[in-house]
């Protein structure tokens, strides 16, 4: 008798033991999933943001006669992304782009007549709102791998990470010349 | 040595919603001592208070800031009463004149008389009625939209409690040069001849009927007690007492004072009006010597100076005076009647487990013998506790699952929301004018449940449960505000308020009934508090066409338009070719473009279209809990699994001995 009931015991165990596995297991296969869409949601505004673009490069064309070089750096860097393959050489050309965009719109300060401008005012505005929800998103995403890298590293989930092959996840790394220090000269008369 | 008299600065309150003015308390403060909560009272509401007193050289640094934050501000020398207004007995009616009779003297009204009409009421219910209204609409408006009674408002309701109507015939300098006290119903309505009433209130809106129609000009002031100036506070008076000395002195310093600052306000208006005539640029002018706040709030004030509207509207886009935004303005609309929300899952799994374990014992006493007989030898076998140990598993793994899934999930800021299953933190903020029934707090959710105790074992039973029903509110965070259409989801409040039949105030809970027995208790999620969202966010598809769709319905047309193609066909051979349809339909995207952008400039910026609602799988969690930590959810789940887990492998083991036995 008493064996039958160890061995009923035992079997639950077991049971309850594979019910957590699969819990564990679809815990993670939803964590991997999770990154993959927030990646994914970064490349949605990436798109809204190359849309937005040919319509600012329009308005300022218009004001900007004298900064062709700057106009046709942002209209290079857009098209470098069409032209980008894999994921690397996309988020070179997106930070490439960023960084033009930035260096734009240093150059428009010089133009009040393009500032005041409505339509310009309006896509400026919807570009930064784009950038600051790529930041946003950015973040997202990187919470996202650290859930992830952590769950898979952490105990009981290890066992199962390992058992089916769960292997971590890059964070999101930004251009390394953006972590160098700024320099500010002040030019004296 | 003669005392040393200093002038009053006396504001007109200004709405919460001004800009910069949180900053100013504090900087008065700093700069002149001033204590910056009463400075705060004094600047913010409704009706005019006193801000402080003080010598001349301070109130004179005081002014050209409140000058440039556009608050109305007098500097007033108060003239002491020389005398209180003698009682009215009787009247009489001229032609064109009203002459009020007292006991020893006859005070004539004609058409050069500049009165200064004060109604009061002596009962305080004025000052109630105005109170209960800013608690009321504080509570389903916010504090933003609070205002006082209109002058019909107080004139009625004065009219109906205990009112006194004093006038103040002013001379040619706006000084009091003589005065009466009418007491309501304590006069002969004889002289006002076809003019008298039945009515005691009656009598006295006839008499303030004739003033206004014989004198040159008439001042009304209603807000005797509303006021928070020195030395005229209300003094109520019982019901049915004759009010004395105490309570009529106040009201008499009040006349004074309101006399002194309509000669100020009208020695103000002539100064400006004189400094615009002679400048021929008025507005200008008027702006060089008060800044733009002046023009703005001379125009605000009624005060028609020529050209200050002009630049008020002008200037008004940079001048502090700013309207407070729409949302703050506008009173929030009621909720629509909605059906009550369904009781969250946790109680649901509670009870179904609890009201099968009490079927089972129920089974054992009441129900006939087969059915006795069926539920013993169930137990006998194990196969009962093995299927309640089932029920405990699968909660066991239901809450473990739920634990994990939040665990799981990144939390979001609100402006970049993605669509899908999303957590955010944040806190609530209502869309529609929800009180908490028993603590009349703003909220955006409640539940109110009625308990009766069981004599027999001591408990509370749960006799009926309400709530507010799924009205949508919006949570907020530090990027932006969303909506959240609380159908369908598991909602945990914090807030928690229990209160016995007959309470007037959650305050009084201690004096109350030493053995109830019945008893409320509330649940809410009041307004501002944290919160925490897991749910599927999605964006309903908005009503307007996209700027997509408008560019082709605008090239469709141009199309369709022979004469406007025309003017596309550069060459003039009769036919677009492709780099004329090329110019032609950037054109068109171009105005598109501006139209749109114009449009949405025109509508301000729109909310975030996004709602966060119920997922459309069941197994997706959809969780709205008052909580500023994730944690503090997810461990109560933990736990919650490890009992049903316990729970669970007690019964399973019951259930294995009998089986093995069996």
């Amino acid at each position: 008798m008493t064996l039958w009931i160890t061995l009923g015991v035992i079997l639950l165990v077991l049971v309850l033991l594979i019910l957590y596995v699969i819990v564990v297991y679809n815990g993670l296969v939803t964590l991997r999933n999770n990154i993959d869409k927030a990646w994914s949601n970064i490349d949605v505004l990436l798109k809204q943001r190359f849309d937005e673009l040919p319509k600012l490069i329009k308005v300022c064309e218009g004001y900007m006669q004298h900064e062709r070089q700057t106009l046709e750096a942002v209209a290079k860097a857009r098209s470098m992304i069409s032209n980008a393959q894999g994921n690397q050489e996309k988020l070179a050309a997106q930070n490439t782009l960023s960084d033009t965009l930035r260096s734009l719109f240093m150059v428009v300060e010089r133009y009040p007549e393009l500032k005041a401008d409505k339509v310009f005012k309006q896509l400026s505005a919807r570009i930064t709102e784009i950038e600051e929800m790529i930041a946003d998103r950015r973040e997202l995403y990187n919470e996202s791998v650290n859930i992830y890298n952590i769950r898979i590293e952490q105990f009981p989930d290890v066992i199962v990470a390992r058992l089916f092959n769960f292997a971590n996840r890059e964070l999101w790394r930004i251009d390394p010349a953006h972590r160098a220090d700024v320099t500010v000269a002040f030019q004296s008369n | 040595m003669p005392k040393e008299r200093k002038r009053l600065l006396i504001v007109n309150k200004v709405s919460p919603g001004v800009e910069g003015l949180e900053s100013l308390p504090a900087k008065l403060a700093k700069r002149f001592g001033l204590d910056a909560f009463a400075v705060r009272q004094s600047l913010l509401g409704q009706g005019i208070a006193l801000l402080t007193t003080g010598p001349d050289e301070q109130l004179d640094k005081i002014t050209p800031l409140l000058t440039a934050q556009g608050i109305e501000h007098w500097l007033v020398d108060p003239t002491p009463p020389r005398f209180a207004p003698a009682r009215v007995q009787g009247f009489r009616l001229g032609g064109e004149s009203l002459t009020f009779l007292t006991g020893d003297q006859e005070v004539t009204l004609d058409g050069e008389s500049r009165v200064l009409a004060v109604l009061a009421d002596l009962s305080g219910a004025v000052v109630d009625r105005d109170l209960k209204r800013l608690l009321v609409q504080n509570a389903y408006r916010g504090a933003a939209a609070l205002s006082h009674l209109d002058d019909d408002e107080l004139i009625k309701t004065a009219l109906q409690h205990q009112p006194v109507l004093d006038l103040y015939l002013l001379d040619a300098d706006y000084r009091v040069r003589t005065g009466v006290r009418i007491f309501a119903g304590r006069f002969d309505p004889q002289g006002l001849g076809e003019h008298k009433s039945y009515s005691v209130a009656g009598n006295l809106k006839a008499i303030l009927r004739l003033i206004r129609e014989r004198a040159a000009d008439v001042e009304l002031r209603c807000d005797f007690g509303l006021a928070a100036l020195p030395g005229c506070a209300l003094k109520r008076v019982p019901p049915g007492e004759a009010p004395g000395r105490e309570q009529l002195a106040p009201l008499t310093r009040f006349g004074w004072l309101m006399a002194d600052l309509w000669r100020h306000q009208i020695a103000a208006e002539e100064a400006s009006r004189a400094a615009a005539a002679a400048a021929e640029v008025p507005a200008a002018l008027a702006a060089v010597m008060g800044g733009p706040a002046a023009a703005v709030v001379a125009t605000a004030a009624g005060v028609k100076l020529p050209g200050m509207e002009e630049v008020a509207a002008a200037l008004g886009e940079d001048s502090p005076v700013k309207p407070a935004p729409a949302s703050q303005r506008t009173p929030l609309p009621l909720p629509e009647e909605l059906p009550p929300l369904r009781r969250h899952s946790r109680h649901l799994l509670l009870r179904v487990f609890l009201v099968a374990a009490g079927v089972g014992m129920a089974l054992f006493g009441v129900i006939g013998e087969t059915v006795t007989q069926m539920v013993r030898q169930g137990m006998r076998n194990g196969l009962l506790p093995a299927l309640f140990a089932g029920g405990a598993f699968w909660g066991s793994f239901y809450y473990l699952r739920l634990k994990r899934q939040l665990e799981n999930l990144p939390t979001s800021k609100i402006r970049s929301v993605a669509l899908g299953l999303v957590e955010v933190h944040g806190r609530a903020r209502r869309k529609y004018a929800v009180v908490s029934p028993m603590t009349q707090q703003p909220c955006v959710f409640y539940r109110l449940r009625k308990l009766r105790r069981n004599h027999e074992n001591q408990s509370w039973d749960e006799v009926s449960t309400s709530d507010c029903g799924p009205v949508p509110f919006a949570i907020e965070d530090d990027t932006g505000r969303l909506t959240v259409d609380p159908r369908g989801a598991v909602l945990k409040p914090r807030h928690r308020q229990e209160g016995l039949p007959g309470q007037m105030s959650m305050l009084l809970m201690a004096a109350s009934v030493a053995d109830p027995t019945e008893k409320w208790i509330e649940e809410i999620i009041p307004e501002g508090a944290p919160i925490y969202v897991v749910g599927y966010a999605s964006a309903p598809r908005p009503a307007s066409s996209s700027l997509r769709e408008r560019t082709v319905a605008a090239l469709r047309e141009l199309k369709q338009n022979r004469h406007l193609m025309h003017q596309y066909d550069a060459d003039g051979d009769g036919h677009i070719s492709s780099d004329e349809w090329q110019v032609a339909r950037e054109e068109i995207e171009e105005r598109v473009l501006r139209h749109s952008l114009a449009a949405s400039e025109e509508d301000g910026p729109r909310p975030s279209s996004v709602v966060i609602g119920r997922p459309a799988r069941r197994d997706l969690p959809f969780i709205i809990a008052e909580t500023a930590s994730e944690a503090h959810l997810t461990r109560g789940y933990g736990v919650l699994s490890a009992i049903f887990l316990v729970f669970g492998l007690g019964l399973a083991v019951l259930a294995l001995t009998r089986l093995v036995d069996f």
